[in-house]
């Protein structure tokens, strides 16, 4: 039997071959992704080692997108550091406010190419495995030695097969098949390990979709994730799980857990007031989002006492989703749009939620607190967020039907 | 001997340290916001040396140091769980701070009992109730990042000595 594609990636990068589950290797690092959450803890690790230089300054690659614009006093004086950090040391890939959230602009500007080794210092760094690069996350003290080192210790890992059979129906999107999958598999389900996406409904996703299975990926405990068209049949998987696309419906998150999941139709029942919708994050503000979200609001009004933020994942969305006349459907409609960067996803800026409030998301998480302490958080599709903010309770696309 | 504490399953770093906390990079300050929501007053009743008892997946979530930094600035001296999340799992050790897997100990220990924690024997022993726990040690590499108080040190230790 013959490597999985992660197992590939790790063993010819590090000079491996042969090298098996479970072996621990010492990887180069392609590209090294830092944020303004953990940038200053990781500059102040570096700092602890002696004699430290940045090993390769046109590998690693700066982000302001968690409290962006600058949200506290604290927060800026955190950009200030990054700033003088990256001019000091060359490092010249600096996406300030208003570029948008890491994982969805290194896409977009090729900074994690097929076969790369890619690390960042977030967990959600999985999604830059959308185009085929070995991509995970890690904290800061690790990210200040790959810095110095340019290298990371890595267990090599099983990987786990997500077959995704048939056709996706109308109406039921790749945020769907992920709420499935995490309710299958569980918040732990795929922890240190690869996840591989194949079938042909995976083979039928576009970048955006893909994006959005890598990033939720983590919600499962995925070391990393990716798409792989031409498998091998015979690759060593630790086991496949296998879905039928084509018989799935919207599903939801209830508050706690992503893996928390129902099918939407039984959540539809309860008439569950809302105060919040947010549509944004790495999983939830791509062009795919934007543009479902508009054609839902289009002619429609955000309900009375429900606020509607969306926040564009990248500045490129944003500006398409300006060209194409989204963004005109969306403030019409009554939504607040925020500029470019993670938003209320991880209540980092826009969008905290008070106690006891209530908020549909297309977004990550939903733990106790993410967005705000008392505040609860359901996660659903995009179209679903829209028709909730229009009817001000949990709703399905069209009105109450599903599809 | 250190006291315990227990949590349940699938703990998440948004749980240990909230969003707000996330611009403060000193562990002393970080620790007094630990696991506010799940225990609340939490971080005033830990003692230095305390240990943390959780079930599985502990740590899930995101990558933020600032959950185990600030566990070890609240005066926690080891974290057992029935299993970790992976980045968080790397984290504490990076930061010198022992998470072990040992279900065993889980199931035996109760709120308030008093252990002993032998992480080259990989041993645990119940003072309170008499009982041992077994628990696979560290590989060498990562005994090495605990033993040193993590990654930086280890780092420097290596490159200071005379190979």
């Amino acid at each position: 039997m013959c490597p999985t594609r992660a197992v590939n990636i790790l063993s010819s990068k590090c000079g491996r071959k042969g090298a098996r589950p479970g072996d621990i290797v010492d990887a180069p690092v392609d590209r090294a992704m830092i944020h303004d959450n953990n940038a200053a803890l990781v500059i102040e690790n570096f700092g602890r080692i002696a004699g430290a230089s940045v090993w390769s300054p046109d590998k690693a690659v700066f982000f302001i997108d968690h409290h962006s614009p600058s949200t506290s006093v604290k927060a800026v004086k955190h950009h200030s550091l990054m700033r003088r950090f990256a001019r000091e040391n060359g490092i010249k890939s600096f996406f300030d406010c208003g570029w948008g959230i890491s994982h969805v602009v290194m896409i977009e500007q090729g900074l994690a190419a097929p076969g790369e080794i890619v690390v960042g210092t977030d967990s959600h760094t999985t999604g830059e495995g959308a185009l085929g690069a070995f991509a995970t996350g890690i904290g800061a003290t690790e990210m200040a030695a790959v810095l110095a080192t340019g290298r990371v210790w890595l267990k090599v890992p099983e990987t786990v097969k997500i077959l995704l059979n048939g056709v996706l129906p109308p109406g039921v999107y790749a945020r769907d098949v992920m709420t499935a999958v995490l309710g299958r598999l569980g918040p732990e389900g795929a922890n240190y390990r690869s996840v591989e996406f194949q079938g042909s409904a995976a083979d039928a996703m576009s970048q955006d979709d893909r994006i959005v299975c890598c990033v939720m990926s983590m919600e499962m405990g995925a070391k990393n994730a990716m798409f792989v068209s031409h498998a091998d049949p015979d690759a060593e998987y630790e086991r496949t799980e296998e879905f039928d696309a084509s018989s799935m419906t919207p599903m939801a998150a209830l508050p706690g857990l992503p893996t928390n999941v129902a099918p939407l139709s039984e959540i539809e029942g309860r008439g569950i007031k809302i105060d919040q919708a947010f549509i944004g994050s790495c999983a939830g503000g791509l062009m795919v989002d934007i543009e479902t979200a508009a054609k839902v609001l289009k002619g429609g009004r955000v309900a009375e006492g429900v606020r509607l933020l969306v926040i564009p994942a990248t500045r490129h969305i944003y500006e398409e989703s300006l060209k194409r006349g989204y963004m005109e459907i969306l403030h019409g409609a009554g939504a607040v749009i925020g500029s470019p960067a993670c938003g209320g996803c991880g209540g980092h800026d826009a969008g905290i939620l008070a106690e006891g409030e209530v908020c549909i998301a297309n977004s990550p998480r939903n733990m106790g607190g993410r967005m705000g302490a008392g505040g609860v958080v359901y996660l659903a599709n995009s179209a679903t967020v829209a028709a909730s903010a229009l009817s001000g309770r949990i709703t399905g696309e069209k009105g109450g039907d599903a599809l | 001997m250190s006291r315990c504490w227990k949590l349940g399953d699938n703990v998440s770093t948004d749980e240990i340290l909230p969003f707000q906390y996330m611009v403060l990079t000193d562990p002393s300050e970080l620790g007094r916001h630990i696991l506010g929501s799940v225990k609340p007053g939490f971080a005033e009743q830990l003692t230095r040396g305390d240990v943390l008892v959780a079930g599985l997946n502990f740590g899930y979530g995101s990558s933020r140091e600032h959950a185990p930094l600030a566990l070890k600035g609240a005066g926690i001296g080891a974290v057992v769980a029935r299993s970790f999340a992976r980045i968080f799992f790397r984290n504490c050790i990076n930061i010198g701070l022992p998470a072990i897997v040992c279900s065993a100990a889980v199931d035996g220990i109760c709120e308030g009992d008093s252990i002993g924690i032998g992480l080259q024997s990989g041993v645990i022993q119940n003072e309170t109730s008499g009982a041992r726990y077994a628990f696979a040690p560290f590989p060498p590499f990562i005994m090495e990042y605990v033993e040193n108080g993590g990654l930086i040190n280890t780092l420097n230790k290596r490159n200071s000595d005379p190979v």
